[in-house]
């Protein structure tokens, strides 16, 4: 335990979270929202030591999940990975095939303002971006989240006082809405199963689609991160 | 490199009948898929947006309503909108969610592409059409067993008068061809002469060959009527070892045909059939239980085919049959010949031609009048025999006591046809359950004569309008294991969750069906394809409906059979996981199909009271 409360705290520490939403969507209904749904694996969740080892996501909107729009790629990568790409079924060639990881980078942040991220956990996947975007030396543009990790937990304690164990992985959440089981450890693979999980939970705080995302914000699953340049805590 | 989230194609690539396209045409399919969450708030936009699509179902539960206002209940692996895109102007449906659920929208183009495949194009015609898969079953390589003598003569009998010379015989053999000629006198049927007869007794014993040929033809040949199948002349040339089988018209007797050893050879590529001569050559109680202790393992071992697999239950059957009458034969060979007339019938599976490895043995003596104490002593002692030799032979003891060896089943025809009227009077849900088993009767042995006039005695008493609607109320009493929502109702059984009684939740329930209309039309057969077919040509049922329910029964009978030879096991509960995905939509087409056949039965025989 202790363990995960300093990895939570040195992430927490380490990026910025906006205070508020940018004006553009303030206002902007669930239903009119361009949604990403990403994913991301690690050598190791050690913020300070850990490398992107591929990336996926796919985009959805109120017309439903558009496969055509998915994009994988592994990460090119040097250096100790220890055993975690055999977790993900990785080969050290399939690594050195990848992209590189400053492509990757560039790539996503063009869904950076058009699209709502829809990440589980989105602290950890946008907490290892930050790092990342500060070793590129990048700035991270303002990126508005969706963490259906923090919806699901909102969800839960209304009905429970203690949460189990593992009651809000991502195949905890989906089976509470009966989708199919989706295999995991495969950053394309979870970034769908997690847009899947998204349009679920949304069905069930607002069936009538006329919620805006500034009404979802006491749910605590709305999060905008960004870091520009050195200034780290700039907040909106 | 863009790719596609494995669980999109696993799911496309695991739905029925997509399992059968190449892996590019899936990826293109999945590429161009949608995946949307349809719920009761979105599905007006989302049906609109997708109305060109095909929709396949992941999770959630749908009610589809057509425009002839029929419901369907769908879920997993259901799909929907096919028709729409298969008939331009037709399929228009109503959807009402029951609970919202992640669908698959394949767009038409793709769609369309899917339909090149032929496999594909037929499944959705079917679906359209609301029947089993044909593919079902014309995979079988031993139909042509079931088709009645008459549809597989390719050519009329040579045959030629009595008193004929041998020379001119041999010479007609020779110029038609063929190995066998059939004796007859007034065009009747008195003999046959093959090749083997010019053979061992002209040639080699240097006989005179302008004697007519009535001196060396085979007197009173074994023959089969016309509308007998295949797979009975099979048998009767196993059993008695012959190569040369005349076929004569079942009205007036007049030949109309010759199986052969080589037709068969032709035609027959399974193995399973050959234990039946294999139990024919037994010479002793101990010869026969031998041969037959092995037939699970000849079963497991030669029974790899889909046709295999259905005609399993004939040839166990037919086993059964040639066993019984062995064991009647070395009994009267001990004990003398029978002091009265008797018919040795047979009931339930063995009678339809249905048994499987966990069949257990259901028959009973009938006997030309009320037996004196020998006489009776003499059938008691017959029957105690043939019971437990087939016991030695695997042919498991009724456990309710349907046996021979029970007194109350060893029966003059007068006190069967009173018993068949006690059944008339109180057919009560309790009574029924107990007679149910003997209206499928079939005679093995002895004088069948008795039998027959036990059947024509019987046959008008069932057709009795009370007796017939408190059965057909019976044969609604059970139902598929299919919910509403079109999934499988399962149950556990050993360890697994998946479990499907085969045979007391579908195919007992097509046996009742079959069984009730043809005691309502006075056919007496009791196997359930042939009751079909005769049902369908009479018009007692629509053609279609006869056919579809002969090929669910078969495939039915395929998945059993399979399942306890793959699984060396004789429980008929199959799991649902043994079965492909195109097996499980067919299972259930199948169950779907027969519950619409069980409120048919209802509406026609009990006045839609069930």
């Amino acid at each position: 335990m202790a363990f995960w409360s300093h990895l939570r705290d040195k992430i927490t520490s380490l990026m910025t979270e906006h205070k508020g939403l940018p004006d553009t969507f303030k206002h902007t209904s669930l239903s009119a929202c361009n949604w990403l749904a990403v994913d991301f694996e690690y050598s190791s969740l050690d913020v300070s030591t850990a490398k992107f080892m591929s990336a996926g996501w796919i985009e959805g909107n109120h017309t439903g999940i558009d496969i055509q729009s998915s994009y994988y790629r592994l990460i090119r990568a040097q250096g100790d990975l220890a055993q975690t790409p055999i977790i993900h079924g990785l080969t050290p060639s399939d690594i050195a095939r990848g992209v590189h990881v400053r492509d990757m980078y560039e790539h996503i942040c063009q869904f950076a303002t058009s699209h709502i991220w829809v990440l589980h956990n989105a602290q950890l996947d946008m907490g290892m971006l930050k790092e990342l975007s500060k070793r590129l030396q990048q700035p991270l543009p303002a990126i508005v989240c969706i963490d259906t990790m923090q919806l699901a937990l909102y969800q839960l304690y209304k009905k429970v006082d203690v949460i189990p164990k593992g009651g809000v992985i991502l195949s905890k959440c989906r089976e509470r809405y009966e989708l199919a089981n989706a295999p995991a450890h495969n950053a394309l693979s979870d970034a769908m199963a997690t847009l899947e999980l998204w349009m679920a939970q949304m069905h069930s705080l607002d069936p009538s689609g006329c919620m805006t995302l500034n009404e979802l914000k006491n749910t605590g699953a709305i999060k905008v991160f960004a870091r520009h340049n050195e200034s780290e805590h700039e907040l909106v | 490199m863009s790719e596609i989230p494995h669980q999109v194609t696993d799911f496309i690539s695991k739905s029925a009948p997509f399992d059968v396209l190449d892996e590019d045409t899936l990826s293109s399919i999945a590429g161009k898929t949608k995946v949307i969450y349809l719920t009761p708030d979105n599905q007006n936009s989302l049906l609109k947006e997708y109305q060109t699509s095909l929709f396949l179902i992941q999770t959630g539960q749908f009610t589809i309503t057509d425009e002839n206002g029929n419901e369907r209940f769908l879920s997993e692996g259901d799909y929907f909108g096919f028709i729409a895109l298969m008939e331009p102007g037709k399929g228009q449906i109503e959807v009402e969610i029951d609970s919202p659920g992640v669908v698959y929208c394949i767009p038409k183009t793709m769609f369309d592409v899917a339909l090149d495949n032929r496999r594909v194009k037929r499944f959705f015609t079917a679906a359209k059409d609301d029947v089993l898969l044909n593919q079902a079953v014309e995979g079988s390589n031993s139909m042509w067993l079931y088709k009645p003598l008459h549809e597989q003569l390719d050519k009329a009998p040579i045959q030629i008068e009595q008193h004929v010379s041998i020379q001119e015989a041999a010479q007609m053999m020779s110029q038609h061809g063929v190995s066998s000629l059939i004796v007859t006198e007034d065009e009747h049927l008195i003999g046959i002469v093959t090749d083997r007869d010019l053979r061992n007794r002209v040639v080699a014993q240097g006989m005179d060959i302008q004697l007519a040929v009535s001196e060396i033809m085979t007197q009173r040949p074994a023959y089969i009527l016309h509308n007998q199948n295949m797979f009975a002349a099979i048998a009767l040339m196993s059993e008695k070892n012959i190569h040369h089988l005349p076929v004569l018209h079942a009205n007036d007797r007049t030949p109309v045909g010759m199986v052969t050893s080589s037709d068969v050879i032709r035609k027959q590529r399974s193995n399973v059939l050959f234990m039946i001569g294999e139990l024919s050559k037994a010479t002793n109680l101990y010869e026969l239980t031998r041969t037959a202790w092995q037939m699970p393992q000849y079963f497991a071992a030669n029974a790899k085919r889909a046709g295999d697999f259905d005609i399993a239950g004939k040839v166990l059957s037919q086993a059964t049959d040639i066993m019984t009458r062995q064991l009647i034969a070395f009994y009267i060979e001990q004990h003398g010949q029978p002091p009265l007339g008797y018919c040795w019938v047979v009931y339930g599976s063995q009678a339809r031609e249905d048994q499987t490895m966990g069949s257990d043995q259901d028959n009973a003596l009938l006997l030309a009048a009320t037996p004196d104490a020998s006489q009776a002593q003499y059938f008691e002692s017959m029957a105690e025999y043939v019971c437990k030799g087939l016991g030695k032979c695997g042919i498991k003891l009724c456990d309710g006591n349907i046996m021979a060896s029970n007194p109350a089943l060893r029966l003059s025809v007068d006190a069967a046809v009173l018993q068949a009227k006690k059944w008339i009077a109180q057919p009560t849900p309790e009574a029924i359950l107990e007679f149910n088993i003997f209206l499928d009767a079939r005679a093995v042995e002895g004088d069948r004569a008795l039998f027959k006039n036990l059947q024509q005695r019987r046959k008008p008493l069932f057709k009795n309008d009370f007796f017939l609607a408190a059965l057909a109320r019976a044969a609604n009493s059970d139902a598929v294991p299919l919910s509403v929502f079109n999934k499988f109702v399962c149950s556990k059984h050993n360890g697994k969750k998946d479990g499907i009684n085969l045979k007391v939740n579908a195919i007992a329930l097509i046996n009742n069906l079959a069984r009730l209309y043809s005691l309502s039309a006075g056919i007496t057969v009791p196997n359930t394809v042939e009751r079909l077919n005769i049902l369908g040509q009479i018009g007692i049922i629509s053609t279609e409906d006869a056919t579809n329910l002969r090929d669910i029964w078969l495939f039915l009978n395929r998945l059993r059979w399979r399942h306890q030879l793959r699984n060396n096991v004789t429980d008929n509960i199959i799991s649902v996981s043994e079965l492909s995905s195109l097996e499980q939509h067919q299972l259930k087409a199948s169950f779907k199909a027969i519950h619409r056949a069980q409120q048919a039965v209802v509406m026609k025989l009990s006045g839609g009271i069930a």
